[in-house]
């Protein structure tokens, strides 16, 4: 996770530079530039393919572009740009389930099956694991556990992007994380510890 | 205690190449490949609808009048609650409620799953708006 404090500076340059026609178009070029690989690594925890984490990132890049004209300046550019990484996420998912109208698919296994098919996927047999338990929980659940636990974002930063109280982001995790040990421990036997950040 | 990482990979050069792709799509016009297209939309909805007036033609889909007015009645902090942990039961959340909170939910009957399922449904929709309206 990056330094947000100087996330926050760069933001702040960034907006007055992107507000103005003159230097809009180089301000966005530095803005993609600053903003691609965070956001592809947020997406891609999300949707688990490559493919779609390209498709869904230009996408977010398209519609932050075409609202920038809207964009007041109430949030920070940082989070404006994550709330829309992250709502184009749940959208994209909330599109292919609606697509499975038989009981037998779901996204979890689509997903699921990914995991197991994808090429630039590697990791030990625990990582594996942990992520096919968290691919069990619920989109929102998931997406909290991700920015916490992978991208160690705090709370106040997890709760300015899903504009959802503190307190329910901790409840949230708290029952990730019950699931994910449960999970692990069935599949394995043994006792399984997260680290919280 | 370890900390565990990822295993996604991202392809050698793909951040180098994004910005010429990027650009590229968005001159063309942007259409998402992994959508629905139009025709097959249009398939599965009039499947969709076949099958529910076929299958399912005693099925309780409106939600009560009360029920409704209940809900508008839920502040926006206690619909994102639920909706976050979308899969909690009713006492796990009221765990985490505020006293206020509580009160209201106490309200709600949680019994109907059917019921519980419809309005799950439709707080998405109306987040989903809500988070369109944020852009």
């Amino acid at each position: 996770m990056p330094d947000t404090s100087s996330t926050y500076k760069e933001d702040a340059d960034l907006r007055l530079r992107l507000q103005s026609l003159h230097t809009r178009e180089a301000a966005f070029a530095e803005l993609v530039a600053l903003y691609k690989e965070r956001l592809y690594w947020h997406i891609r925890k999300m949707l688990v393919s490559h493919e779609d984490t390209d498709d869904v990132l230009q996408e977010v890049f398209l519609i932050v572009w075409r609202k920038l004209s809207d964009f007041r300046g109430d949030a920070q550019l940082f989070t404006w740009i994550y709330r829309i990484a992250t709502n184009a996420c749940l959208q994209f998912l909330r599109k292919k389930k609606r697509r499975f109208f038989f009981a037998y698919e779901d996204i979890s296994t689509d997903l699921y099956a990914k995991l197991e098919s994808e090429p630039y996927i590697e990791g030990d047999a625990i990582s594996m694991l942990l992520q096919k338990a968290i691919l069990q929980l619920p989109d929102k659940q998931r997406l909290v556990f991700n920015m916490r636990y992978f991208e160690e974002m705090k709370y106040s930063e997890i709760s300015a992007i899903l504009t959802t109280s503190e307190g329910a982001l901790k409840a949230s995790y708290h029952h990730a994380t019950t699931k994910i040990k449960d999970f692990i421990q069935k599949h394995t036997g043994e006792t399984f510890d997260l680290e919280t950040p | 205690m370890k900390k565990y990482k990822h295993p996604y990979q991202m392809p050698e050069g793909y951040l180098d190449k994004f910005d010429t792709q990027w650009i590229a799509k968005n001159n063309q016009g942007y259409s998402h490949k992994s959508y629905l297209k139009p025709m097959a939309s249009i398939a599965a909805i009039a499947a969709a609808i076949l099958i529910i007036i076929l299958f399912l033609p005693n099925t309780e889909t409106q939600v009560p009048t009360d029920t409704q007015s209940l809900l508008a009645n839920l502040n926006e902090q206690t619909v994102k609650h639920y909706l976050i942990g979308e899969d909690i039961s009713e006492d796990e959340l009221l765990e985490y409620a505020d006293i206020n909170l509580q009160k209201q939910f106490k309200k709600l009957d949680f019994s109907n799953t059917t019921k519980s399922e419809i309005w799950v449904e439709e707080w998405l929709e109306q987040e989903e708006e809500w988070l369109e309206s944020t852009y």
